[in-house]
């Protein structure tokens, strides 16, 4: 199971990265939002460029051994980003957060990052060494 | 046989790693993940903008737009997020001469990120003066898009960039 974290970890990581990357593109990320569906900016892209590399270095590090701790540490960044941007959007000022699409992403990325965090349990291993 | 678990950590086919190597990893992936959120909080939440407010937005401003002059002025002072604001904006033709039949619709956007406010609509006080009460939810920089429409002419559309303190 400890497989799974480390292939979820690179998985994110790269993506993560890839998508802070692109961000940067004029061309892709026309009006502020990348591919026309995701709100971003600046600030944005470097979180996601940040939070990629972190995952990629876990992933390679130590050959995974952190890539649950990675899961459960940036599993419950995303779902506090989730939930503040949840609330954003729903002020008694009635204020728009155009930023849905986002919120929905980064609420995925919360969920199975804490799903892997649960799931590679090494309680749970069918493998643990009995005492 | 009883398997203890050895400090340092070697199970399988995993490198030998020490309780200190682990708690150093262990912190750094915790800091790079409060680092991210704090960037977040910076920013998208308006901590930066609490700690260092940022500068006044200017007492009054002119664009022009065609045959108009559009000026903005802030009759209560500086903006403030999540408070009563309110802007008069003045159209004149290049004669000076006021514009009384526009109407005119203020879109409030956050040039830093991916958020805008309700439109707002002026009020016209009959001498050329049009009244605003945009609100903001947030301090950072904003933009303020005006659209203008006046009888049987094309709507126009200027901007202002203001600053919102908390």
């Amino acid at each position: 199971m400890g497989n799974l974290a480390k292939l979820y970890t690179t998985v994110l990581g790269a993506v993560l990265t890839l998508v802070g990357i692109l961000g940067f593109v004029p061309g892709l990320a026309p009006n502020g939002n990348l591919l026309g569906i995701f709100a971003i900016d600046p600030l944005h892209n470097i979180i996601h460029i940040l939070s990629g590399v972190v995952g990629l270095a876990v992933a390679f590090s130590a050959k995974g051994a952190y890539a649950r701790y990675y899961a459960l540490i940036f599993g419950a960044v995303y779902a506090l980003v989730t939930v503040i941007g949840f609330i954003q959007g729903t002020t008694v000022l009635g204020l728009i957060h155009v930023n849905l699409a986002d919120n929905i992403l980064h609420l995925a990325i919360a969920l199975a990052s804490l799903g892997v965090y649960v799931a590679t349990n090494p309680s749970n291993s069918m493998s643990a060494r009995a005492a | 046989m009883s398997v203890t678990s050895p400090t340092p950590h070697a199970i399988g086919d995993t490198p030998v790693r020490t309780a200190a190597q682990d708690r150093v990893a262990r912190r750094l992936i915790l800091a790079a993940g409060a680092l991210c959120f704090v960037l977040l909080a910076w920013g998208h939440l308006g901590l930066g903008a609490l700690l260092f407010p940022p500068a006044q937005t200017a007492a009054q401003q002119v664009v022009t737009s065609g045959p108009l002059n559009i000026s903005m002025a802030l009759d209560s002072g500086q903006l403030k997020a999540a408070g009563t604001n309110a802007l008069t904006f003045t159209i004149t033709d290049h004669a000076g001469h006021a514009i009384k039949d526009a109407t005119i619709t203020a879109h409030p956007i956050m040039r830093t990120m991916a958020m805008d406010a309700p439109s707002v609509s002026a009020t016209p006080d009959g001498s050329g003066h049009y009244i605003a009460r945009p609100k903001f939810a947030m301090a950072g920089d904003w933009r303020l898009d005006l659209t203008i429409t006046r009888p049987g002419q094309q709507p126009r559309t200027v901007s202002f960039n203001v600053t919102v303190r908390w």
